[in-house]
């Protein structure tokens, strides 16, 4: 069990090694591509020749690229001094860059995004839970019925309609539709939890909508599925057998069986969203991680982009050893496996 | 197998597919949605021709004391005008959807195109040779599955896009993007299929014969993969249409004046609550193409593996 | 125990015409048409035929597990005077696992994977009866020790994976007899084992049989563990009955072509070496499209035996002799005793 634990934590980090290998590739690539000075992609700044060559001193420009990678990678655990040829800023560990266009340590900005999309994702995972797990059983239960074909029907638009198509025309209707539906005359404002839970919460509210809808489309159509195949296997027809009531042939004996793979998608799900809910952050202007991904990206800040899609990448592989560790939990053949 | 008796004509799988599938009413009504949302794209010149609209801008319908959003209801629609105007230049949105589905479709289909390509080559391998190829095939896939893919897509339009400012380049950046991230579905279940099909008696009975490794995937698993492949395509276009209108939206795909369905719905983003209908059209439009799609794929999958219904 | 079992007011279990069809989209398959046979307290009867003859659905409808599924059931079951097909659910519900209990083939996939052994048959008992979880560890833990399974105590909290295929089966066993119920209907229930876990699973179930009661309806294609288990025997084809008969009575004196056909693709230990099996030619007939005549006679070598070419044009009923045997053919009295082939 340790054995296979610590592999399992090889593996994560691998993957975390790789994202960073392929981002800091990609931005070395982009000044060779553009012809745009290096330091600007570190700075921000249409700096000076004497800048530009002090922050190359400084970030190592001309040393090999495995270096100056390695540089970075070390940084997040030494800490590093960093320069934008002006201003010197000492840069304690772990970090994780520092944003010379925000005079700002990435760290400290991923720590004030991180609680937005963390409420984000877990307020939605609930909503898409509860909604796309009972209506996908009670489909299977009642298949053929009305509520099964609505629910069919439902959950194939579900998926079929963009996250921030929905978004538009929640925010639309809300802010700016008939009067009796106008909840937010003033605009869908994100306030932190901790400065007005009930504001955090009415906030919260239609970008939860928007993801559980989609989400909730999802898992409906795959608990339907899974749960019409699961009723079909012989240890459901034992439980019938067994003169065992409805209730709990599919809730004890039906419903377990579909549990592990339904908790692996929602592992994965939300280790993926942690990283950012980048469309829906960036059509409400919530301040999380998927909108200060995005912007840093568009106004090229590398150290910000480096350091969200390190934390993003280590949110999705921690999501993963979550999810292999649970699915232990919840199927004892895999547990005597190990 | 057909019985002794049984006055049967023995009929190919594909045949009852095909014969399966024509009995399905929603998807032969989702494939003639489709194919006329295709045709009115391919044909977009002729039928705004023939609709006297076209793509140019028409400042004279835009008003002066509501900073450029178009004069009268519903986003300026008129008999000239059905869907109404773009704000701020005017230009028509009926010829600019019809345009931007060329665009939509383009990308999407050259998207699909390439994952299924890399995911077949990749799932063949794996699946076919096992052993380390399977396992660096494999945790490339896995890899490739816990990446930022959004992130990643946007920082390598972001980064390709800056090479130049046509939307062909773009565009071609688009395919190669979005296509290449969606790779790893394709291939993880082309591998299942392939692991499947190898312990299948006819594959042993060719390997018994000698067959070399390329005549038993070329002639023995590939025609078998046929209608999983077939279904999986089906499947992928409309998650490939959602990638496009996510990246055009985010303003990183199409830029202006180019234009495709996620580039309208980013334009429409800022202005939507003042004009609704300049987001309603396009977001009505990649809901119901990927709808049909998603119907149509349901009912391919049906049909090719009745059981699964 | 003979087969006296011509007084309904005897048996246990009398089915009569029981008739269960499947609608598909190629038409109507007849999986069992028209079948009717008697079980007696405390009797083993088999149900032979091949896969396809319906002899597992007959098990199921008698459960009324075909009620979820598409299936049309109809005729009569009567289970101790009560009519299974017209029963509300509710009753039936009552009488599964209490009354009338099933063990399935395939062990491992009719045990739920992720509960432990011990559980699933308390659960069994648990339901028709009302008592603390204690005493229905108690209990539980009684039967896997008498089905034969080591260490019951420990063994309890394991889960099925953890179990050999013949002790999967045990606990099977042990679960559907935890209840002492009055028929077990037991479907298959060596195929999936070795043969020398066959034997032993075969002799639990008469020891059970003896030890509790219950009749058993032994469903299977394979005739030597009719001969080794069962009292008397219904052979299936094509959804028919198409012989029936005392286990003795059927292995002295077969009398149906089918029967001699599967007696002779059946290995015996005092054969010959150089007589060789013999398998019967071609297919069972699609239940789709059944041949109006006998479902038998495309592979039977008989038919030229009966004029007029009948075996083609007219479907043979089942027709009784006085000692309790019945056969489906039209071949004379006379011609069944004799025809068959003498080497096999």
């Amino acid at each position: 069990m340790l054995r296979y634990l610590l592999g399992r934590i090889a593996g994560a980090l691998t993957v975390v090694v790789v994202v960073s290998v392929v981002t800091f590739a990609i931005f070395q690539l982009a000044p060779r591509l553009t012809g745009a000075n290096m330091a600007f992609y570190y700075t921000g700044k249409a700096t000076s020749e004497a800048q530009a060559a002090a922050v190359a001193q400084k970030f190592g420009f001309d040393k090999p690229l495995p270096e100056q990678y390695w540089t970075f990678m070390s940084g997040i655990v030494a800490g590093r001094d960093l320069s934008d040829g002006v201003t010197e800023v000492e840069c304690p560990a772990p970090c994780l860059g520092y944003s010379f266009r925000q005079n700002r340590p990435v760290l400290e900005m991923i720590g004030e995004a991180f609680p937005v999309t963390l409420g984000l994702t877990l307020g939605a995972a609930v909503l898409w839970l509860l909604f796309g797990v009972a209506a996908g059983v009670l489909s299977a239960v009642r298949r053929g019925s009305v509520f099964d074909r609505l629910a069919t029907v439902v959950s194939l638009i579900g998926v079929s309609v963009p996250e921030f198509f929905t978004g538009m025309l929640l925010i639309y209707l809300l802010t700016s539709g008939p009067a009796w539906l106008r909840l937010y005359p003033d605009g869908i404002n994100y306030v932190p939890l901790t400065e007005d839970p009930v504001g955090w919460f009415a906030a919260m509210v239609p970008p939860w909508i928007c993801l559980a809808l989609l989400f909730a489309a999802l898992y409906a159509r795959l608990t339907r599925a899974t749960m019409l195949e699961t009723m079909n296997e012989d240890y459901v027809r034992t439980a019938w057998a067994k003169g065992l009531p409805p209730r709990t042939v599919v809730g004890r004996h039906g419903l377990r069986a579909v549990l592990p793979p339904i908790v692996t998608l929602v592992g994965l799900d939300v280790g993926a969203l942690l990283g950012g809910v980048v469309l829906i952050e960036t059509l409400f202007s919530f301040p999380g991680l998927g909108r200060l991904a995005y912007r840093a990206i568009t106004s090229q800040d590398l150290p910000v982009i480096m350091g969200v899609t390190i934390v993003g990448a280590l949110l999705i592989v921690f999501a993963n050893l979550v999810v292999d560790l649970l699915y232990g939990v919840l199927d004892p053949r895999v547990r005597n496996a190990r | 197998m057909t019985g002794t008796q049984a006055p049967q004509v023995a009929r190919s799988p594909a045949r009852l597919a095909w014969r399966r599938l024509r009995r399905d009413r929603v998807a032969v009504a989702s494939a003639v949605v489709l194919a006329v949302i295709v045709a009115l794209s391919a044909a977009a010149p002729a039928v705004c021709a023939l609709l006297g609209i076209d793509t140019e801008r028409h400042i004279e319908l835009l008003s002066l004391d509501n900073v450029g959003f178009p004069e009268g209801a519903f986003g300026g629609m008129s008999a000239d005008h059905p869907l109404g105007v773009e704000p701020k230049t005017g230009r028509d949105l009926l010829a600019l959807l019809l345009y931007g589905s060329r665009t939509s479709l383009l990308i999407a289909l050259g998207a699909t195109a390439l994952s299924v390509v890399l995911g077949v080559a990749f799932g063949l391998c794996a699946g076919y040779f096992r052993g380390w190829v399977d396992s660096v095939l494999s945790r490339t896939m896995d890899v490739l599955l816990a990446f930022p893919v959004l992130l990643f897509s946007i920082a390598l339009l972001v980064v390709l896009g800056s090479m130049g400012n046509g939307n062909g380049l773009r565009t071609l950046v688009l395919i190669l993007v979005i296509g290449f991230f969606g790779f790893p579905y394709v291939g993880r279940l082309v591998r299942g299929q392939v692991i499947a099909l190898r312990q299948r008696e006819f594959v042993e009975a060719a390997r018994a014969l000698g067959a070399s490794d390329r005549r038993i995937l070329g002639t023995e698993i590939l025609p078998n993969l046929v209608s999983p492949i077939l279904v999986v395509a089906t499947l992928t276009i409309p998650t490939r249409i959602l990638a496009e209108a996510a990246l055009s939206f985010l303003g990183v795909g199409i830029q202006p004046p180019g234009t495709s369905w996620g580039q309208l719905l980013g334009s429409a983003s800022h202005v939507f609550t003042v004009t609704p209908t300049y987001m309603l059209f396009p977001g009505l439009t990649v809901v119901v193409t990927v709808l049909a799609c998603n119907l149509l794929g349901d009912g391919l999958r049906d049909a090719f593996d009745p059981k699964t219904n | 125990m003979p087969a006296e079992t011509t007084l309904p007011g005897d048996s246990l279990l009398s089915v009569r015409d029981l008739r269960v069809q499947f609608p598909t989209d190629d038409g109507i398959v007849r999986s069992v048409d028209g079948l009717s046979f008697d079980v007696a307290p405390g009797e083993i009867v088999g149900v032979v035929g091949e896969s396809g003859s319906g002899k597992s659905v007959t098990g199921q409808a008698i459960l009324g597990l075909l009620r979820r599924t598409r299936a049309r059931v109809t005729g009569e079951i009567r289970f101790d005077g009560r009519d299974l097909v017209a029963a509300p659910e509710a009753e039936l519900r009552r009488l599964r696992g209490a009354e009338l209990a099933m063990v399935f083939q395939d062990p491992l996939s009719a045990l739920h994977p992720y509960y432990t052994v011990g559980s699933q048959v308390s659960e069994a008992y648990r339901v028709h009866n009302r008592v603390s979880k204690r005493a229905a560890r108690e209990r539980a833990t009684q039967m896997l020790d008498r089905v034969g399974i080591p260490e019951p105590h420990r063994r309890y909290d394991a889960y099925p994976h953890e179990f050999s295929g013949g002790m999967r089966q045990r606990v099977m066993i042990a679960m559907a007899l935890v209840c002492t119920p009055r028929l077990l209907i037991a479907d298959e229930p060596t195929t999936a084992l070795d043969v020398t876990v066959q034997a032993q699973i075969l002799e639990l179930l008469k020891d059970l049989r003896d030890e509790f009661g219950s009749a058993v309806l032994l469903v299977t294609h394979d005739l030597g563990v009719v001969a080794e288990t069962c009292d008397s025997v219904v052979v299936m084809y094509a959804g028919q009955c198409v012989e029936q008969a005392g286990v003795e009575d059927l292995f002295a004196r077969p009398q149906a072509p089918y029967t001699w056909g599967l007696l002779g693709s059946m290995p015996r230990v005092d054969q010959d070496r150089r007589d060789r099996l013999a398998p019967i030619g071609g297919q069972p007939p699609s239940l789709l499209a059944m041949p109006p005549g006998c479902a038998f006679e495309p592979r039977c070598g008989y038919h030229e035996e009966v004029p007029d070419g009948r075996c083609r044009t007219e479907r043979p009923a089942l027709v009784h002799s006085g000692d309790g045997h019945s056969v489906r053919c039209h071949l004379t009295t006379g011609q069944r005793l004799t025809l068959r082939p003498v080497t096999s």
